[in-house]
């Protein structure tokens, strides 16, 4: 193992329990992101170029996006209903 | 809390039984991965030894890993359309829906889209050359959808025009992996058999017989796919944000 490798593993879990431990939903979705590039620079350094591509996009955007999207709608529904409850 | 301890100290203690017996990294044991390399490039002209894997030698797998995203973003929309309700789509038709954006983010956007499209086209047409391929390009093409969006691009035709081009993007990608797997069957015998399209040099852009041909079908199931579920989780929230107003 390469100094790279433990580099971006310790990195990786460090990240992963960033994101554990955030407890607001936004900003979770942020550092989710961010852990997901990471984890596609430990793939490529661990020689999976193919895997660390779809990483980058299914960890850096795709994943955040449709939590952030998930997140709206439900905001968006909290406020409908209370404006019912007015 | 003791509970946790115990389970940590165990798990803790397995992880460490089991990575104490991992071979070396970079030592490869099995027999299969070696064949592959001996003959991926002698036999099919595919210099990415996964892609020749993915379409070739394990095709019907990811033929049914595709048909698991295709029922996917089916299942997606009909929750998410059937929690809207339909008559609220049919009236309106002749409203355009519009993300309210920031000038930053139009101005990043637009930047964005050309280059990001150019690059996912580039990752599926060399699926079978450099590392790539349709899942990888098509999450690209599919980031593309959504960066457009967010420069303030229109995410929906209204309900009563023609289905969405990714609607149909999604369906053509299912059907065209199906279609070639036929063409192997018709052509070589073989359902899935890349053999029939030629062989190509080893590094040309048109090498590995089928499998450039089957890494579009994917790209594009896997990019319409993802931006009708985006498409649709969009559509939803803009309706939802501009209901207190109506």
């Amino acid at each position: 193992m390469t100094a790279v490798q433990a580099v971006l593993l310790v990195l990786v879990a460090v990240a992963g329990t960033f994101v554990a431990l955030t407890r607001e939903p936004l900003r979770q979705a942020i550092l989710v992101g961010v852990f997901g590039l990471i984890l596609a620079l430990l793939f490529f350094a661990l020689q999976a170029p193919d895997v660390a591509l779809s990483q980058i996009v299914v960890g850096g955007v795709a994943l955040p996006a449709m939590v952030l999207l998930a997140l709206a709608e439900v905001r968006a529904r909290q406020a409908n209903t209370e404006d019912e409850d007015e | 809390m003791i509970v946790f301890a115990c389970g940590a100290a165990g798990l803790a203690a397995l992880l460490a039984w089991a990575f104490s017996g991992l071979p070396e990294f970079g030592h490869y044991a099995g027999r299969y991965g070696r064949i592959i390399g001996r003959i991926a490039v002698p036999d099919r002209a595919t210099t990415n030894a996964v892609t020749f894997v993915a379409f070739d030698v394990r095709a019907v797998d990811t033929m049914v890993e595709e048909f698991i995203v295709f029922a996917a973003a089916i299942a997606a929309v009909a929750l998410l359309r059937h929690q809207r309700g339909e008559p609220e789509r049919g009236q309106r038709t002749d409203e355009v829906l519009r993300p309210k954006t920031s000038p930053t983010l139009l101005f990043v956007g637009a930047l964005l889209a050309g280059p990001t499209a150019v690059i996912a086209l580039n990752v599926i047409a060399h699926g079978a050359i450099t590392p790539g391929g349709g899942f990888q390009g098509g999450v690209v093409l599919a980031a593309t959808v959504v960066v457009m969006v967010a420069a303030g691009a229109r995410a929906r035709l209204p309900a009563d025009e023609p289905p969405l081009l990714a609607e149909i993007t999604h369906g053509l990608g299912a059907a065209g992996f199906v279609l070639l797997g036929l063409a192997g069957l018709i052509f070589a015998g073989t359902f899935l058999s890349t053999t029939w399209a030629g062989h190509g040099t080893p590094g040309a852009l048109l090498s590995g017989g089928a499998i450039p041909l089957l890494n579009v079908a994917t790209g594009l199931e896997v990019a319409g796919a993802l931006a009708v579920i985006l498409g649709e989780f969009l559509e939803q929230h803009m309706l939802a944000a501009e209901e207190p107003e109506s």
